[in-house]
């Protein structure tokens, strides 16, 4: 009575597989998560400690190095590496939090303007439409110009901004969704139009919406770095990679290290968020898993 | 004759027009059903057959409440459903059920069988997650898939293993009547036949009334013990399917059962109806 | 075997993947004379696509010919070189696709794509090709060609853009047409419009068809022979008149059995015997087993 024999079903194949892709970013990323939580632990020196006697002094195996510095140190006499590492700490923050908050708020407004339509709809996709007209960094610039430096301020200025990538992606995904007719077959069986949403709708979108996230935690990583560069993130004597990256500048010529250090590990950290975000796609879609 | 289960007083549906949309502004409607009467009797199976453009699907939507209709009466065990609103429509989600035409698409990808069976019932609050699954083990055994399809998900079946899914998923809350859209057009001959056969014997064992939506006629009468052919938003002809196909009344209806090609040789049949041929 | 148009001997088809192999075609046999109209019929996964894409050189991914030969005209299409298959195929061979809403360029004007098979497989200057195209559109009974010409494929019905996919296929005055279940995405009174037009074209121009379908029904009207295809072997092959009548082979019979008819009562209809596939199958895997040689 069974078509089995027919047509052999596809074997049911339990597990992830892995991409390469998601294996090399979730590396990246919790080698930076590691350092961020462990700082205190891993930075040799203080970051904020001075050495008057030993400034600019190149990395440790470059002639004229320290042993005690194993990246040198900077115009006054501050651990590179130690700096580079609580570095990380903020940058972490800034990539968890305010990509999560954007992705919170987009992602909701997204999933009702795209769900119900109507008024919601209207209003959102406007909004939209007005906010990308914006170009986004300078946007982030004047936004945290306004409300003041500090942590914050930076957070809040990148959502503020980056919301409306997730509201236009998700808002668009769940208009093509609700055409299909798994949705029509939920209100049929008796789900509310909520429940709908929630249930049936929102687990068709959760592996786009993360990979999504973590593009945008690289995202959030860069503002963060151009935010520290025009001096408008948190308060100088916390050491951050853009601020790193604004005093090496300076010194280009003389001490080229202080300013590709910091360069490499933010390339390196958006980097592996990107790849992590890739690879989560082929992983989480059990349909292109094959 | 007892009162009909479902009874269609100069039904009526306009759904929007997309391709005619302006840039702002609204879609303007075209109407789809144009004045359907039609009684459906307790236990009856009743074919609505006719093409591409017809109302058909239209029809079955309207039957299940996902769309609503724009003029007419919609009478369902007395009551107007036409006219309610999402509330009061929801207790009788479980007496009124559908299987779609597309069970890739008709059963969510993300979801393993266990929890889209599952679904009708925990949507009207029945029974522990434990007693739900166990229900969905009996489901697919009544649709002749194993249990242990239960943490499959769609893709991983075949398309006549997904569309007794889909049959599953109808029967879960064992409703009284269900609409079946055009439920065997993309599968094989075989696969097609148990489909058919399945449909039948449940019909039986549940006491369903039917409606089964189909463009193709030779399939029709494996089920159906009575059939309407709709042209343009319009019953041509209804009747019973033995009479209505072998002796059609209306030109429509003979030219439709006449474009079937059986499986036997005949010269001339490609020929035929080149005259009245749209 | 001589003056086939179309001769297929011991084909096998197999899929490779890393070390394993799955076989696809199983020694497929079958000839088809010019203006011979033949069907092919078979369940999904029978293999009828996959005779086709061999013709065609279109295997997909993974998938090759690892022994047999297909002869068109005397020429074995699996030992060509790409560039002449390629002057054969839309010219010589052609095809009719089975999806007509993807199978024609929806930013292209539909006289230009008509008229671009003419002038690269008909060899017609620019010109040349834009009014036969309108010709031909004229040809497949397409009202107001002229029209028609200037419109996209979004504008037409399916069965209207079928009616191109055929004038396409038969544009260059093609030997064989392989039809791949042309029909399968329309309406019933379309579809004997549909077949009509193929049966026209195919008699004036002697061309020789191969038919793919699932559907016997459509064997009947308008093939003369038929090929039935099991799990990627011919289990049936003769005059369409005599299998569908007589059928000698029990899937045939079982086929038809399980085809609803809408001139007979629901009782005759009944499913394809499971103990038959499993026949079936244990054939095709113990030919395997002997032919293991045939795969590689």
């Amino acid at each position: 009575m069974a078509d089995l024999a027919g047509a052999p079903a596809a074997p049911a194949k339990r597990g992830l597989k892995l991409d390469p892709r998601a294996v090399a970013g979730g590396v990246i990323i919790a080698v930076l998560l590691l350092t961020a939580l462990l700082a205190p632990l891993l930075a040799p020196h203080n970051p904020l400690d001075q050495d008057l006697l030993a400034t600019q002094l190149p990395p440790s195996f470059r002639p004229g190095g320290d042993p005690a510095y194993f990246f040198g140190t900077d115009s006054l006499g501050r651990d590179i590496l130690s700096r580079l590492v609580y570095g990380a700490r903020i940058a972490v923050i800034v990539a968890l939090v305010a990509a999560s908050l954007a992705c919170l708020i987009g992602s909701v407004l997204g999933l009702l303007a795209g769900f119900y339509r109507g008024v919601i709809d209207q209003i959102v996709s406007r909004l939209i439409d007005v906010w990308m007209s914006f170009p986004p960094v300078l946007l982030s610039i004047v936004l945290a110009a306004a409300v003041g430096a500090g942590l914050g301020s930076v957070i809040l200025a990148i959502v503020v901004v980056d919301w409306t990538r997730f509201a236009r992606v998700v808002r668009s995904e769940v208009l093509l969704q609700r055409q299909l007719d798994y949705v029509a077959a939920a209100r049929i069986v008796g789900l509310r139009p909520f429940q709908v949403l929630l249930r049936e709708v929102v687990p068709n979108i959760l592996p786009m919406l993360a990979t999504l996230l973590t593009v945008e935690m690289g995202i959030a990583v860069i503002v963060e770095a151009i935010l520290s560069f025009v001096g408008l993130s948190v308060s100088t004597d916390t050491p951050t990679w853009g601020g790193m990256i604004a005093e090496g500048r300076t010194l280009i010529n003389q001490t080229p290290w202080l300013l590709a250090l910091p360069i490499g590990c933010v390339i390196i950290t958006v980097l592996g968020f990107n790849l992590l975000g890739d690879g989560l796609r082929a992983t989480l879609d059990p349909v292109q898993r094959r | 004759m007892n009162a009909p289960l479902v009874s269609l007083r100069g039904l009526r549906v306009s759904l929007p027009n997309r391709a005619a949309k302006p840039m702002f502004g609204p879609a303007p409607l075209i109407e789809i059903v144009k004045g359907i009467d039609l009684d459906i009797q307790r236990g009856a199976a009743l074919a609505i057959v006719g093409e591409s453009g017809s109302g058909k699907t239209t029809i079955g939507r309207t039957l299940v409440g996902l769309v609503k209709p724009s003029g007419g009466a919609l009478l369902y065990d007395g009551a107007d459903i036409g006219r309610m609103d999402e509330d009061a429509f929801r207790p009788l989600r479980a007496r009124i059920q559908m299987i779609f035409q597309d069970p890739q698409s008709s059963l969510n990808p993300r979801l393993t069988l266990a929890s889209i069976l599952a679904r009708p019932l925990e949507a009207f609050g029945k029974g522990t997650a434990a007693g739900r699954r166990k229900r969905a083990g009996e489901l697919l055994d009544i649709v002749g898939l194993p249990v242990a399809f239960l943490d499959r998900y769609p893709h991983e079946l075949s398309g006549g293993q997904r569309q007794r899914v889909g049959i599953a998923r109808a029967i879960a809350l064992a409703p009284e009547f269900i609409v079946a859209d055009e439920i065997v057009s993309g599968l094989d001959v075989s696969t097609q036949a148990q489909i058919l056969l399945l449909l039948r014997r449940l019909r039986a064992d549940f006491n369903l009334t039917l409606v089964f939506i189909s463009h193709d006629l030779s399939v029709v009468r494996v089920l159906c013990d009575e059939v309407a052919v709709l042209s343009a938003g319009q019953i041509v002809e209804q009747g019973k399917t033995a009479a209505v196909f072998a002796d059609p009344q209306h030109p429509y209806t003979r030219e439709l059962l006449d474009s079937v090609p059986l499986p036997d040789v005949e010269e001339g049949w490609i020929m035929r109806g080149a005259a009245t041929g749209a | 075997m001589s003056g086939a148009v179309l001769d297929i001997a011991d084909l096998h088809v197999a899929l490779h993947r890393g070390r394993t192999i799955v076989p696809l075609l199983r020694g497929v046999g079958l000839a088809i004379q010019p203006g011979e109209v033949r069907g092919l019929v078979g369940e999904s996964g029978a293999g009828k696509s996959m005779i086709a894409r061999a013709i065609f050189g279109l295997l997909p991914g993974g998938a090759r010919i690892t022994r047999g030969r297909a002869l068109f005209e005397g020429r074995d299409l699996a030992a060509m070189a790409e560039p002449e298959r390629r002057a054969l195929l839309g010219a010589r061979i052609a095809l009719i696709p089975q999806d007509p809403m993807t199978s024609l360029n929806p930013v292209m004007r539909i006289g230009e794509q008509v008229a671009t098979v003419l002038r690269l497989k008909g060899g017609l200057d620019r010109r040349a090709a834009r009014e036969r195209a309108v010709e031909l559109l004229a040809e497949v009974a397409i009202r107001e060609p002229k029209r028609v010409v200037q419109l996209y494929p979004h504008e037409l019905s399916g069965g209207m853009r079928q009616r191109i996919l055929i004038a396409m296929a038969f544009s260059c005055a093609p030997r064989l047409v392989i039809a791949d279940e042309p029909t399968t995405a329309l309406d019933v009174t379309v579809q004997r419009q549909i077949l009509r037009l193929i049966h026209d074209l195919q008699h004036r121009q002697g061309a020789a068809v191969l038919f793919v379908t699932h559907n016997l029904g459509l064997v009947a009207k308008l093939c003369q022979s038929v090929t039935v295809l099991y799990a990627g072997r011919v289990v049936e092959d003769g005059a369409a008149a005599a299998v569908l009548a007589g059928p000698r082979h029990a899937y045939t019979a079982a086929l038809l059995s399980a085809t609803p008819r809408l001139d007979r009562p629901a009782d005759a209809l009944s499913p394809l015997p499971r103990t038959l596939i499993e026949t079936l199958l244990a054939e095709a895997r113990a030919y395997d087993a002997a032919n293991a040689g045939a795969y590689r």
